[in-house]
């Protein structure tokens, strides 16, 4: 007779296998590395050496605005992951495109002297009209684009959204060039730091408040819309169950079309950020931060719009002060120049220790349809 | 066939998957007020016909007629604004969503209008779902998902409501407890088409009954005949001749 113990044991060992083995070893050798890579830094700043506190705060900060940028633009992946199940790589082209109407908006503005003399309402049109402009790109990228392949099976859409992401990337450089395009200098009190709630302390760049104020305020309207409203909640109901959501009524193809509009409305507010933030645009400047903000609704769990935004800001954050967190205290030189390599690190760390992504939920495979 | 007047006919409905064909001359005539069921095994095309109900096949040849109207060829959202609703096999409740989401969603269509006495309606057949309103509706039991999806398609306030297999996957007690559920719904005044394979429940309930087999109605008649018929005994009842 073979005890229960004794079963379970040997079906315990018998589980064991290589792949287990080489996570485990991946993650503790992580483990050791970001802890030793923390005290390295932690010693040499107690040291006297290394950024000052002050260095430390502005890290952040710009980690925080990027990592807003991100989310927004992470939320676009989710939502449409969510209702079809894809991942839409042309959505930094999106994102582009609003990037782009910003730098052709703000110049426009800034000729006209309305960038300088009511910057505030300069920057809300900014804003809207590359609103306008990725919402209606994403719309005709879903209508011209994925609509024909709505039954076809998830990979030739994947495939299809490479070669949108490429038309879009070239054409907008055969259309504008491939120069690298200058957004006009915000007027001098954007660029000059405040001392926020006038704490002495807290003195940040006043562009990067606004950026994160901004994408703050984008987010809570896109939850309250998707929480609380009849079109949020049909889409809610398309991305659970498609079937049943057209047996209650809801006009699939348009909720999904609304998907593809408010995702890429985010997109949008999300380049005008970006020109802010970084007073550049190019053909390319979709390609990266589109990469990135895939990464961070992977890394918060995908189809979870609370998630997309998590891994934004944490991805953004990661981004601005990892390199120097962990990769200086290994004594590593030019660390800055590696924030990509720290960026899709994290994503690696995340997915060895939380395969789901952080908010995620595990599916079922006819949940993720 | 029927004494009531007509709420949802299939005329010399023929419908076809490509070459297949699945719905052969199919004439169902559903009473206003009635329980009418449709029975048979796996295969006899028993889905399609729902599909062909809710404007998801369309018919090659004869009409599908709600209340004089045809609506066969129309799209799924139109049929079921002229009222019909479905309650699906396995439930489908969307789990990620509250139970008074669910609800509402059954409301989709009729946006704008006060939904509280459709709730009170809702907690008079099921005390429970008013305990479970603000819960995800993933963490309800079987026979409470089943509430909720009756619930959700009574919100639509349909004309004729479809259950599909309502029996499909429920425990014994339950069932009989669903099928009671369908009685009382029926007696406020809505129209019901089930599909099942569990006959002799089915039959305890209804007015008239169809048998379907590979796509042809071989059977149809008032429930206690199906219930005496012989022919009906061996194939679905269950008794050995």
């Amino acid at each position: 007779m073979v005890s229960a113990a004794e079963t379970i044991e040997r079906v315990r060992r018998s589980r064991f296998n290589w792949v287990d083995m080489f996570l485990n070893a991946l993650r503790v050798g992580a483990v050791v590395f970001i802890a030793v890579g923390l005290i390295g830094t932690i010693i040499k700043f107690a040291g006297g050496e290394g950024p000052s506190a002050a260095a430390w705060r502005d890290l952040v900060v710009s980690g925080l605005a990027q990592g807003a940028a991100y989310g927004l633009i992470a939320l676009g992946y989710s939502m449409v992951y969510g209702v079809l199940g894809f991942i839409n790589f042309a959505h930094g082209e999106v994102f582009m495109s609003g990037a782009m109407t910003s730098f052709f908006m703000a110049s426009y503005f800034f000729d006209t002297g309305l960038w300088i003399s009511n910057f505030v309402v300069a920057l809300i049109l900014v804003i809207l009209s590359a609103t306008v402009t990725a919402t209606i790109v994403a719309v005709l990228i879903e209508r011209i684009a994925y609509r024909p392949l709505r039954n076809a099976p998830r990979l030739i859409p994947l495939i299809t959204s490479i070669g949108v992401s490429f038309f879009l990337q070239y054409s907008a450089a055969f259309l504008f060039g491939v120069a690298n395009k200058s957004v006009p200098q915000p007027p001098a009190w954007l660029l000059a730091k405040i001392d926020l709630f006038g704490l002495g302390w807290l003195k940040l760049e006043a562009t990067k408040v606004l950026v994160i104020a901004i994408a703050i305020v984008s987010m809570i309207a896109l939850y309250l819309f998707v929480e609380k409203t009849r079109t949020g909640r049909s889409m809610r109901a398309v991305a659970e169950d498609k079937e049943i959501a057209a047996l209650m009524g809801i006009n699939v193809d348009r909720t999904i079309v609304t998907t593809f509009a408010v995702g890429g409305a985010m997109a949008g507010i999300a380049g005008s950020l970006w020109a802010l933030l970084f007073r550049g645009v190019s053909f390319d400047t979709g390609f990266l931060p589109g990469i990135k903000a895939f990464t961070a609704a992977v890394l918060g769990g995908i189809g979870n719009l609370a998630g997309a935004m998590l891994g934004g800001v944490l991805l953004g954050l990661f981004e601005g002060v990892g390199p120097l967190l962990i990769l200086d205290g290994w004594g590593i030189p030019g660390v800055s120049q590696l924030k990509d390599v720290v960026a899709f690190f994290a994503l690696v760390l995340v997915l060895v220790f939380r395969p789901t992504g952080l908010l995620g939920e595990r599916l079922s495979e006819d949940e993720r349809a | 066939m029927t004494d009531a007047p007509p709420v949802l006919e299939f005329r010399a409905v023929n419908t076809h998957y490509g070459p297949v064909h699945v719905l052969k001359d199919v004439d169902i005539s559903i009473g206003a007020g009635q329980i009418v069921c449709l029975l048979g095994g796996n295969a006899s095309g028993k889905t399609t016909t729902l599909k062909t109900i809710l404007g998801m096949v369309t018919p090659t040849t004869g009409d599908v007629v709600l209340d004089g109207t045809v609506i066969s060829g129309r799209p799924t959202a139109d049929i079921v604004g002229r009222g019909i609703s479905m309650v699906p096999e396995n439930r489908r409740l969307f789990k990620r969503m509250t139970v008074r989401e669910n609800l509402e969603i059954g409301a989709y269509l009729r946006e704008g209008s006060d939904l509280e006495a459709d709730y009170e309606r809702i907690f008079e057949l099921f005390p429970r779902v008013k305990e479970r309103l603000n819960q995800k509706a993933g963490t309800l039991s079987g026979g409470e998902q089943q509430m909720v999806a009756v619930g959700r398609a009574m919100m639509a306030h349909p004309k004729v409501l479809l259950m599909d297999e309502p029996s499909m996957g429920l425990a014994p007690v339950l069932v009989a407890q669903n099928f009671e559920i369908i009685q009382q719904i029926n007696e406020a005044g809505t129209t019901v088409f089930v599909v099942e394979q569990n006959a002799n429940m089915a039959l305890s309930i209804a007015d008239h009954g169809y048998v379907l087999q590979t796509g042809q109605i071989v059977l149809a008649d008032t429930a206690q005949a199906l219930l005496a018929n012989p022919q009906m005994r061996q194939a679905y009842l269950g008794e050995v001749g």
